[in-house]
């Protein structure tokens, strides 16, 4: 008996949305995983406000290293530092917000590629959190460098939206 | 293993700035050469001094400049003038750091190829016929 070739379409279509349901459930149960998971925090100070990234993106905290200005750069970007003979990127997070902060010789190096570090106050603690405990703003409080907060100690502290800022200063260099 | 190289360096306080010496034709000292004369986009002269002054403070002029006139292709002429030290110094290229590939076309737009760091000195080695062509199109562009 030959098979109508509208029910074989019915059926192929019935198998991917099954297919495509289990896919997205998996994809949901992933991230709620993620969010689950624990991770570390690094709390640090700019001037007196706190903020924190997640511990993995630092590669290395640096003190007392000479940054080198460098000319056509934005007013955030406080020039070059030398780490192993490569020059580091340093951003200064106060001057990207638009505050004043003391200019310290703390430096936060990024754990990428983009040989990028920020310039900070001091480092406060490290701290256990999962990615669901952080506050995201809402629609109205969107911020371009802050993903939302994070509560320490009765305290908020903001956690910064480290790949924007990098993107931000990457596509801002040469257009200063 | 590489050669070292022959760069002309122009010294300012805590930078030097570094050409390769095969992209510079002479050099030769200047005194009490009128640079506001002569620095426009057409005379091809330009006043170092005023590239280095936008990021660095210079702390002595002097009336005896250095004009470095760059091997140019065609007929255009390019020459730049400093009333800094300038010298002929030979490095390892293995000194140099260079730029991540996040950076470099950027740094590649401002005429910034690579960097060195010596005794709390940083040494840029620069294209500077990019870095005029840069600092020219910024000023075309604020007019």
């Amino acid at each position: 008996m030959p098979i109508h070739p509208f029910v074989l379409y019915n059926r192929n279509t019935m198998a991917e949305e099954i297919l495509s349901l289990i896919k997205n459930v998996k994809i949901e149960k992933t991230e709620e995983k993620q969010k689950d998971k624990k991770a570390i925090w690094l709390i640090f100070t700019i001037g007196e406000k706190r903020f924190a990234i997640p511990a993995e993106k630092v590669k290395e905290i640096l003190r007392d290293a000479t940054v080198f200005p460098l000319p056509f750069v934005p007013p955030y970007v406080d020039g070059v530092l030398n780490r192993y003979g490569d020059p580091y990127v340093v951003i200064n997070p106060a001057a990207l917000e638009g505050y004043e902060a003391p200019q310290s010789m703390l430096f936060i190096v990024l754990n990428d590629e983009s040989h990028s570090c920020f310039r900070i106050t001091d480092v406060q603690d490290f701290f256990t959190a999962a990615e669901k405990d952080v506050v995201h703003f809402s629609e109205a409080e969107l911020s371009e460098f802050y993903e939302g907060t994070l509560t320490i100690n009765g305290q908020d502290v903001f956690v910064l939206k480290v790949q924007d800022i990098i993107q931000k200063v990457g596509k801002e260099i040469a257009a200063a | 293993m590489p050669q070292p190289e022959k760069f002309i360096c122009i010294a300012y306080p805590q930078i030097d700035f570094l050409i390769p010496s095969n992209y510079v034709a002479s050099s030769v000292g200047v005194k009490d050469l009128n640079l506001s004369l002569l620095s426009d986009q057409e005379s091809g002269f330009f006043d170092f001094d005023e590239i280095a002054s936008q990021f660095i403070q210079i702390p002595r002029e002097s009336d005896i400049k250095t004009m470095i006139v760059m091997k140019t292709e065609g007929k255009k002429h390019l020459s730049i003038l400093t009333t800094q030290e300038c010298k002929v110094s030979t490095i390892d290229l293995r000194e140099f750091g260079l730029f991540s590939d996040f950076y470099s076309e950027q740094f590649k737009k401002l005429g910034f190829l690579a960097c060195s760091f010596k005794e709390d000195r940083l040494r840029i080695l620069m294209d500077v016929k990019q870095t005029i062509e840069y600092m020219s199109n910024c000023l075309l562009e604020e007019l």
